[in-house]
């Protein structure tokens, strides 16, 4: 198998693909075109639009690619290992739970801050949380698609780790 | 100047410069913007489309770095070579596709470009009475921001898109006028 | 010969629904209700044989969020296996590509002239 056929989530060996470049430029300014017309139309920004993007990802996600076989740790190893690799280059690089229905999932080197304009390091963080929506919607969409409701908070405790808490409710 | 035909550059650099990805994620992210700003702008097609193009331009001034990289390709001799580079290594390695050169005016200041099987456009459907969007707008701003780092002031606007059940996806590109650059006075 | 085609969201509500004959319509839509129950139990996938009812074999698909997609054959047509598991493959990646239309948002009925599309040429070649 080429690595195109490994990282494209198991869809048709005959998948089409365009560079990664084209993906990260358009994922680079998404947050920022979002930010600035929801300024323009609302007057205020809004980060659940940017979540609820990512959710939309999620759900067409699994659709499209998803596994759907086992339980809610599979289905968060799933979102670790191989969405994290097609979309974002490296898996989750640590996924911890309680065993009672909450996940925590680190990115060491979370890949969005890396397109962000930075400033000064104190406006940073705030910078920061709108680009974290993003993946948290696709995450909480790829959950919901497969049938888990949850809430998902993502933060970031120092650059360029980001930390996704999930709650899965019943 | 490279020597090597610019099909065989682009198919080069796609080849062995780029890291691939699967086409349908990006179109679903692309896609999912482009429904929420038809959403916050009520179905305001026009101004749906000035999105696009400023977000496609902010992308341009961007790409041209990554572009001249990876490419190796210099400056061009003329507008007929840009539109060439444009199409067979640009769209080439960023896309994987490579759009038909055509439609060149008598001044050789406007040409067009034929995109088929437009990778962000895999899975559309447009909404009804959607007629004035150009879903693929971005394009339009990714030519005008890339060309204007390389010195040339470009128009760049969508003619015709299979999205919206016409023939072909066209954008046609205008030569403005060439940005002098800003070379300090020499001291004598 | 085909009869039907009826996409059901995971709640059970209706999305779409095609059907050989306006005078056949009203059983094809029972039927497809009635097969809702045999989809309950399973998981993703080719579901195979759901029921035959009035003459009427119906076959099954879940989709990885759990909508179904009923196709429907006259029961007397001689259907190999592989033929209708091909047509429910066929079936399941046009409705997954309905989902990744950007304009379109699950649970929204689906008016997909690329769907349609599909169908219309799984149905000819039942038929």
């Amino acid at each position: 198998m080429t690595m195109e056929q490994e990282i494209s989530l198991g869809s048709e060996p005959h998948a089409m693909f365009v560079s990664y470049n084209a993906f990260d430029l358009i994922l680079g300014e998404l947050v920022p075109q979002m930010q600035e017309v929801s300024q323009s139309v609302y007057g205020h920004t809004n980060p659940a639009r940017i979540e609820q993007l990512g959710w939309r990802v999620g759900l067409a996600i699994v659709e499209r690619f998803g596994s759907t076989k086992g339980d809610t740790l599979e289905i968060m190893k799933f979102i670790c290992k191989d969405v994290w690799l097609v979309l974002f280059r490296k898996q989750i690089d640590n996924l911890k739970t309680n065993h009672r229905g909450v996940y925590v999932l680190t990115d060491t080197q979370f890949r969005l801050f890396q397109r962000m304009s930075r400033p000064t390091p104190s406006e940073t963080i705030a910078m920061a949380t709108p680009y974290l929506e993003f993946p948290a919607g696709i995450i909480r969409g790829i959950l919901e698609a497969l049938g888990v409701k949850a809430s998902v908070k993502a933060e970031t405790p120092g650059f360029p780790t980001v930390v996704f808490h999930i709650t899965t409710m019943h | 100047m490279t020597s090597k035909p610019l099909k065989a550059v682009g198919e080069e650099v796609w080849k062995t410069k780029i890291d691939k990805v699967n086409a349908e994620l990006v179109a679903l992210t692309y896609g999912s913007l482009v429904a929420q700003l038809c959403r916050d702008f009520e179905n305001n097609y026009d101004r749906v489309n000035e999105q696009l193009d400023k977000m496609g331009y902010n992308i341009g001034l961007r790409l041209i770095e990554d572009f001249l990289a990876r490419s190796g390709i210099g400056r061009c001799s003329s507008f007929k070579d840009t539109a060439e580079v444009i199409s067979k290594v640009g769209f080439k390695m960023f896309l994987n596709v490579v759009p038909r050169v055509s439609n060149w005016s008598a001044d050789g200041k406007t040409f067009s470009l034929y995109i088929d099987d437009n990778p962000l456009a895999d899975f559309v459907e447009l909404p009804p009475q959607s007629e004035n969007l150009w879903y693929s707008n971005i394009y339009c701003g990714v030519l005008r921001g890339a060309l204007e780092m390389t010195q040339m002031q470009v128009h760049a606007e969508f003619v015709s898109d299979v999205l919206q059940g016409h023939a072909a996806t066209e954008i046609k590109v205008q030569l403005l006028q060439i940005l002098k650059d800003e070379i300090p006075a020499a001291e004598e | 010969m085909a009869e039907f085609v009826a996409v059901i969201s995971k709640s059970g509500e209706p999305l779409y629904f095609h059907s050989s004959s306006d005078t056949k319509r009203v059983r094809h839509e029972f039927l497809a209700l009635m097969a809702l129950d045999a989809f309950e139990a399973r998981d993703y996938g080719d579901c195979g044989l759901l029921l035959v009812h009035s003459n009427i074999a119906v076959y099954g698909f879940k989709t990885h969020t759990g909508v179904k997609i009923a196709f429907a054959i006259d029961a007397s047509t001689i259907a190999s296996p592989s033929d209708v598991s091909k047509s429910l493959k066929i079936l399941n990646r046009a409705y997954s590509g309905v989902s990744c239309n950007p304009f379109y948002v699950p649970p929204d009925k689906i008016h997909s002239a690329k769907f349609q599309g599909v169908v219309d040429s799984v149905m000819n070649y039942w038929n």
